[in-house]
C-alpha cells in the first residue's frame, strides 16, 4: 500500500507541473488528479478495496496528457496514469494518432480506452462526472476497458437533433480484478459502437461491445484443471479453463438543464463463457444545483446470473476423488455473483473552474451467500453483505 | 394568511436558493459570426452543438473565459447549463480525446477583434454592442 505522504507528493508534483506547463501551438499539456479517501463501516469485508479503516489509497490517482499536432489532419496523444491502487497498473494509460480530415470525421489509432457507458473512458477522471465512485454495478473494472486497434466517429445533425456514431475494432489484454480474484484475459477481435443522439437537454445513448474470442488465464486452476483431466473429467475441466464469448448491450437516457440533471444507464451482458450466465444493471440518479454545490442521489442495481457448474465427480469412493470434488465446489464459491443494490447520496462543490471537492456516502445492500462486489476474508463467513461507504475527495484538472 | 405571512421570508429565501440563475435571466446576448453568408441565422440548438462539443457545420467557437459575467449569461440564455456542468462536460471530451474546448478571449474588445480575424468563427456579444462590418448577428437570446 502506498504510504499517504508519497501519495500527497506525486499529487503536488503534478500540481508543481501544472502550474508551470509550458504549452506551444503544437504541444500541449493537460492532466487530472484525484485524492480521494475512503471507509468502509465493516471489518467483514472490503469493498473497492476500501475496509473500516480510513485509506486514501484505492481512488487515488494523477495523470499528464501530452497532445502534439503534427499538421492540420493529424495528431499524437499520450496520457500517462499513476494509480494508488495496487491492483491497476500505472503507466500508459492512452497513446494514439488522430486524423481529423474534416469536423465531422474522426480516425483513432493505437491504444485507447474503450467507450461503452457514459463515462466509461474517463472513468479516471473524476472530475468529469459527480460521483467519487460510479456506480460500481456497471463501472465495476472487469469489463473491457481498452484496447489497441483503431475507432472512427462521425459527427452531425439534423434540425435539432445532433448525433454521433462510433465503431471500434482491437485486441484486448489485461489482468482484471474482480472481488479478490485476478484474472488474464486476452480478446481477439473485439468490436462495438456507440450512437449519441441528443435533442435539446436530452441526450440518448446506446453502445454494444462484441468480444467472442475470450481466453481467460487463471493460473491458480492449472493444477487443478490438470487434475480434473487426469482423473477423467475432462468436461469439467474445459468448463474452468474459461474461454468463450461475451456481448454487453447499453442503453442510457440523461436529461440535463441549468438547476438539474437526471440520467440512467442500463447494461446487459450475455456470454456463452460456462461461469458466467449474464449480467443485468442499472442506475437511475438526480442530481440539483445550488449555485457551485451539487447535490445527488442514486439507485444502483445488478444481478448475475451463473450458469450451473455440475460437479461429477463422486464422493466417499477415493480420498483422492473427495479432494476433486471439494476443491471444484470451493472454486465455484469465488466466481463472482456480483447482486448488489445501493443508495448513494452525494455533493460536489465546484469551488474553482478546475477543482471540485466532493463528499458521498454509499449504502450497499448484496444477498447473501454472494460475492456481491464484496471481497470476503473467509469464503462462507455469515457477513450480511451491508455495508456503509463513506468518502470524501478533491478532483482537479489542469 | 397570518401563516402565509410568517412563512413569506422564508419562502422567499428558499426560492433563491432554488432558482440561482433566473438572477441572469433579464440579459440578453447576440451570438455573432463571421460568415461568408450574412442572412444565415441559427436556432439555439445548432449552437449549443456548436460550442458543446457536437456538430460545427465548419464553424470554430469562441467563449468568453469562465467568470464572465457575459458568459454566465450566454450559459444561461442559449447553453441551458451551469458553469460547473459545462467544466466536467470539457474534462470529458479532453480526456476522451474527442475534442477540445472552444478558445477564450478576456473582453469585448478581444472577442470582436478574434472574430473579425478568423474567418467562420462565431462568438457572442452583450446585446446593443456595436457589430462591425463583416460580422454577423445569427442568432438573439430570448
Amino acid at each position: 500500500m502506498v504510504s499517504r505522504f508519497t501519495l500527497l507528493f506525486i499529487i503536488e508534483s503534478f500540481i508543481s507541473f501544472g502550474a508551470t506547463a509550458k504549452t506551444s501551438n503544437d504541444l500541449q499539456f493537460s492532466g487530472f488528479a484525484r485524492l480521494v479517501g475512503g471507509y468502509l463501516s465493516t471489518d467483514e469485508a472490503k469493498y473497492e478495496g476500501y475496509n473500516n479503516s480510513v485509506s486514501f489509497s484505492e481512488k487515488s490517482l494523477a495523470a499528464l496528457q501530452a497532445d502534439y499536432i503534427i499538421n492540420d489532419y493529424f495528431s499524437l496523444s499520450g496520457q500517462l496514469l499513476w494509480h494508488s491502487d495496487e491492483t491497476r497498473k500505472s503507466g500508459v494509460e492512452w497513446l494514439y494518432l488522430t486524423y481529423q480530415p474534416n469536423a465531422s470525421w474522426q480516425f483513432n489509432l493505437g491504444q485507447i480506452r474503450t467507450p461503452f457507458l457514459k463515462y466509461s473512458d474517463v472513468i479516471d477522471v473524476g472530475f468529469a462526472y459527480p460521483w467519487l465512485n460510479a456506480p460500481q454495478q456497471l463501472y465495476s473494472s472487469y469489463l473491457f476497458s481498452q484496447y489497441k486497434g483503431v475507432n472512427a466517429r462521425y459527427l452531425g445533425s439534423f434540425n435539432e437533433v445532433a448525433f454521433s456514431l462510433e465503431a471500434y475494432w482491437g485486441n484486448y489484454s489485461d489482468e482484471i480484478h474482480s472481488s479478490g480474484t485476478a484474472f488474464d484475459v486476452t480478446v481477439d477481435g473485439m468490436y462495438g459502437g456507440v450512437v449519441e443522439i441528443s435533442y435539446r437537454g436530452f441526450q440518448f445513448r446506446t453502445a454494444t461491445i462484441h468480444a467472442n474470442d475470450t481466453d481467460t488465464d487463471l493460473t491458480e486452476l492449472d493444477p487443478l484443471i490438470q487434475g480434473l483431466r487426469a482423473a477423467g473429467f475432462p468436461d469439467t475441466a474445459d468448463i474452468l479453463d474459461i474461454d468463450g464469448g461475451a456481448t454487453s448491450y447499453l442503453f442510457g437516457i440523461s436529461y440535463d438543464s441549468l438547476n438539474w440533471f437526471a440520467s440512467a444507464e442500463w447494461m446487459s451482458v450475455k456470454s456463452d463463457l460456462d461461469i458466467l450466465g449474464g449480467i443485468d444493471s442499472f442506475y437511475v440518479t438526480f442530481g440539483y444545483y445550488f449555485d457551485e454545490v451539487l447535490v445527488h442521489a442514486t439507485v444502483g442495481s445488478s444481478r448475475q446470473s451463473l450458469n450451473d457448474i455440475e460437479n461429477p465427480i463422486p464422493v466417499g469412493i477415493a480420498p483422492q476423488l473427495d479432494a476433486l470434488h471439494f476443491a471444484v465446489e470451493e472454486v465455484k464459491t469465488y466466481f463472482p455473483t456480483d447482486d448488489l443494490d445501493s443508495l448513494t447520496l452525494g455533493a460536489r462543490w465546484d469551488f474553482r473552474n478546475d477543482l471540485a471537492l466532493k463528499a458521498e456516502v454509499s449504502f450497499l445492500k448484496g444477498k447473501e451467500g454472494k460475492t456481491s462486489f464484496f471481497e470476503l476474508d473467509v469464503i462462507g463467513s455469515d457477513f450480511d453483505r451491508r455495508a456503509t461507504l463513506y468518502q470524501l475527495g478533491l478532483e482537479w484538472v489542469f | 394568511m397570518g401563516i402565509l405571512m410568517r412563512y413569506l421570508p422564508l419562502f422567499m429565501c428558499l426560492s433563491c436558493l432554488a432558482f440561482p440563475q433566473l438572477v441572469h435571466a433579464r440579459e440578453r446576448v447576440w451570438v455573432v459570426a463571421n460568415l461568408g453568408e450574412p442572412s444565415l441565422q441559427l436556432s439555439k440548438s445548432e449552437i449549443r452543438n456548436v460550442f458543446m462539443g457536437g456538430a460545427t457545420n465548419g464553424l470554430s467557437p469562441v467563449e468568453f473565459e469562465p467568470g464572465s459575467y457575459i458568459r454566465k449569461v450566454f450559459n444561461t440564455r442559449v447553453i441551458g447549463l451551469p458553469e460547473a456542468r459545462i467544466q466536467s462536460f470539457w474534462a470529458q471530451m479532453r480526456f476522451s480525446g474527442r475534442s477540445i474546448p472552444p478558445s477564450n478571449v478576456s473582453n469585448i474588445e478581444e472577442m470582436v477583434t478574434f472574430l473579425i480575424e478568423h474567418k467562420l468563427s462565431v462568438g457572442y456579444l452583450p446585446e446593443g454592442t456595436v457589430i462591425p462590418k463583416g460580422l454577423t448577428v445569427v442568432y438573439v437570446s430570448i
